[in-house]
């Protein structure tokens, strides 16, 4: 029987195996039982395997921190900002220009339009300053 | 076969005590259980691979440090042993790869550290044997050894290496018709000069 006969990879697989070739198998299982790894590979294993799922709980525990912290970011900035910004000062109506322009003269022995004239000068200021300090 | 169908439960349950250990402790006790298992088959399995000792040794390694990071694909295999053989397979392949890329610095290092490569001891009578199966080409030689050893069928081998069934038979067919030639000539031999067979086996088969 040629070697192409006996290929069939049926259920018994075994069928048709010659003495010499159940000899060889019984060689090769026995050589099979002199393999094993060495006394200190079991200790290196579970050392090796403890140390990396010590290392990957510590990379999960970083990225739930980092991930924690960016959603707060996200969440709390825009109340930072609302806190931190600065106001506009309101508008001047002509009644509390008129008010204010009275009282500058009173105070000052100005006439009423010089009076006036500081009064929106110094209005123009107070305008201008919070732009310029930021 | 029913044995396999143990052993596949076997390693399923260790995989999920694994996977549910909470503290470090836990994972390795179940992990040293999962060792105890299949250690001993799988570095026999990666040896016919790499050929040597400490890289059959490293690829089991690597398996299980994967395994204790990630035990929840072994408890979704279908048939976890055969996926663990696929594992240490594919970690034996790449160190092959990145040995070859080192060997000529590796093979001083380990002359100069006393590190022996040696899979089965010099003095072993299965040396001669271990030479025969080295000899041949890999792809052959991890056919008869998952035939042998691990005891798996045509279709089982077909399903761990990724070939088909009738590849794997004509792979092994032809195996046990190199190794009986080899071991035939090398028992002549041993017959007529008892102390030099096994240089004369090496020379001829590298």
């Amino acid at each position: 029987m040629t070697i192409h006969h006996r290929l069939n990879p049926s259920a018994n697989d075994d069928r048709g195996e010659s003495a010499v070739e159940r000899q060889i198998a019984a060689q090769v299982a026995a050589l099979g039982g002199a393999i094993t790894p060495s006394r200190r590979h079991r200790d290196r294993v579970l050392e090796q395997a403890s140390d990396s799922v010590v290392q990957l709980k510590g990379k999960v525990r970083s990225a739930k921190v980092v991930i924690a912290m960016s959603i707060l970011l996200v969440l709390v900035s825009p109340l930072i900002g609302a806190m931190t910004r600065v106001k506009a000062p309101a508008p001047q109506t002509a009644e509390r220009a008129n008010a204010a322009a009275l009282r500058h003269a009173e105070a000052s022995q100005l006439s009423f339009d010089w009076a006036l004239v500081d009064v929106f000068s110094r209005f123009r200021q107070e305008k201008r300053l919070p732009r310029d300090s930021s | 076969m029913p044995n396999d169908a143990l052993l596949n439960s076997k390693i399923r349950n260790a995989a999920r005590e694994i996977a549910a250990g909470r503290e470090s402790s836990d994972r390795t006790l179940a992990l040293a259980s999962l060792y105890d298992l299949t250690a001993d088959r799988l570095v026999r399995f990666s040896a016919s691979i790499t050929r040597r000792q400490h890289d059959a040794e490293d690829a089991v390694s690597a398996t299980m440090v994967k395994v204790a990071s990630r035990p929840k694909l072994l408890v979704a295999a279908d048939r976890p042993w055969h996926y663990l053989l696929r594992m240490v397979r594919n970690e034996s392949l790449v160190i092959l790869r990145s040995r070859s890329r080192w060997s000529a610095i590796g093979t001083i290092a380990e002359r100069l550290i006393g590190r022996s490569s040696d899979v089965v001891e010099r003095d072993d009578e299965n040396r001669l044997v271990w030479d025969a199966l080295s000899s041949l080409p890999a792809p052959q030689s991890e056919v008869v050894v998952l035939k042998i050893w691990e005891q798996l069928t045509f279709a089982e081998i077909a399903e761990v290496l990724q070939i088909t069934p009738s590849t794997a038979a004509s792979r092994y067919r032809y195996a046990l018709e190199k190794l009986s030639g080899k071991l035939a000539k090398v028992s002549v031999d041993t017959r007529s000069c008892p102390s030099s067979s096994s240089a004369a086996l090496t020379g001829s088969s590298r």
